[in-house]
């Protein structure tokens, strides 16, 4: 999976597997999958967060009701980073 | 399919009870609501409502669009090109609010609901490519984690989707009760709602025969349970789970004489007790 937004330190990217595996899942559900635009803030060696940026009128669709959307995002790249040793959290916003 | 009738408090805790009682989330239900809710000086009335499994929609075209006028302008920037269909997406997205205080407000968010149903017509794709769709999600998700496992498609009557996938070492995809696994489960529907606008098939995740693994370990520690309320009389709530996993220990309770079960709690920390009857 490409990224544009691609995070390097040295030579590693903290969080690869999280970050495409949130990039797929947003831009799977996104009706305006290019807008989908991941921020890293990498706040240590092993804990990353990503800020997703979407188009205002995917939002509703990325939360979910009851947050249940981002919520099943949350863990399923919680579990991604878990598995590369990262600590991640996931925010969205417009 | 079966309808169940139940009352509550407010329509939300009527609607929980009857999630409950099909083993379902809110997400795979039709409900209307009988009855609103009322309190007056001689008493209280509890909301009335019936639910069942959601059908799959392809009988009756009944547009229904009075929801999309009703909208009020779109506060959003996002551009004239998407106003209209998700002005109307997030408006039922939104309606059916957590807020327990007001129930004329989830009144209208129970009715906005059923609007939403009616509002066919356009969309009907069969159970097939819905379980295509799935597994295509599915795989993509699999490549996303550079994790090799298979995906396959397996039906059970006319609409109950299973994706299981196969492979070695995905115990990450599970995660701890199964957490991972549920919320892999909820992505994968919310990318086939995407394409239905929430009808049709059940769709299920399995990892590795995880979830048929669960249920029978499940039935088995209820019962287990079962016998300690017989001995000792006392009630026992087990922890917290999902609504198919509660449906499980229903269903195994409901086996064995003298005893009974009842759901406890909001969700997700909804929980069943076990008591005699």
């Amino acid at each position: 999976m490409s990224n544009e937004n691609e995070s390097v330190d040295g030579n590693r990217v903290v969080g690869s597997r999280s970050l495409a595996v949130v990039e797929y899942i947003t831009r799977s559900l996104a009706d305006e999958p290019d807008e989908i635009d991941v921020e890293i803030d990498e706040r240590a060696e092993d804990e990353v967060f990503f800020l997703v940026h979407a188009n205002p009128g995917d939002m509703g669709r990325l939360i979910g009701r009851r947050g249940r959307v981002i919520q099943a995002i949350r863990q399923v790249t919680r579990a991604a980073g878990a598995s590369e040793g990262v600590k991640v959290g996931v925010d969205v916003a417009d | 399919m079966e309808w169940v009738e139940t009352t509550g408090r407010t329509v939300e805790l009527a609607l929980d009870l009857a999630l409950d009682q099909l083993g379902i989330d809110e997400s795979e239900a039709q409900f209307e609501v009988l009855e609103e809710p009322r309190s007056g000086l001689f008493g209280r009335k509890d909301a009335r409502l019936r639910a069942r499994v959601k059908p799959l929609s392809r009988e009756k075209p009944a547009p229904e669009r009075r929801r999309r006028e009703r909208k009020p302008a779109s506060k959003s920037s996002g551009g004239a090109k998407k106003s209209s269909t998700s002005n109307a997406k997030s408006a039922t997205k939104a309606a059916p609010s957590k807020e327990t205080s007001r129930p004329v407000k989830k009144t209208s968010a129970a009715k906005s609901q059923s609007d939403r149903r009616e509002r066919t017509g356009e969309m009907t794709i069969t159970v097939d490519e819905q379980a295509e769709q799935a597994a295509v999600f599915t795989r993509g998700l699999l490549s996303a984690f550079s994790l090799s496992a298979d995906v396959a498609i397996r039906k059970e009557g006319d609409d109950v989707v299973i994706i299981d996938v196969v492979g070695d070492d995905l115990g990450l995809l599970v995660g701890p009760k199964g957490v991972t696994l549920k919320a892999i489960e909820d992505l994968v529907r919310s990318s086939v709602q995407r394409r239905t606008e929430g009808f049709g098939a059940r769709i299920h995740v399995d990892v590795g025969g995880y979830r048929e693994k669960r249920r029978v370990a499940l039935s088995d520690f209820a019962r287990e349970v079962a016998a300690k309320v017989q001995e000792s009389g006392d009630e026992y709530a087990l922890e917290p789970m999902a609504a198919a996993d509660r449906k499980v220990v229903h269903d195994a309770i409901a086996e064995i004489d003298g005893l009974e079960t009842l759901s406890d709690g909001e969700e997700p920390r909804r929980r069943v007790v076990i008591r005699s009857a």
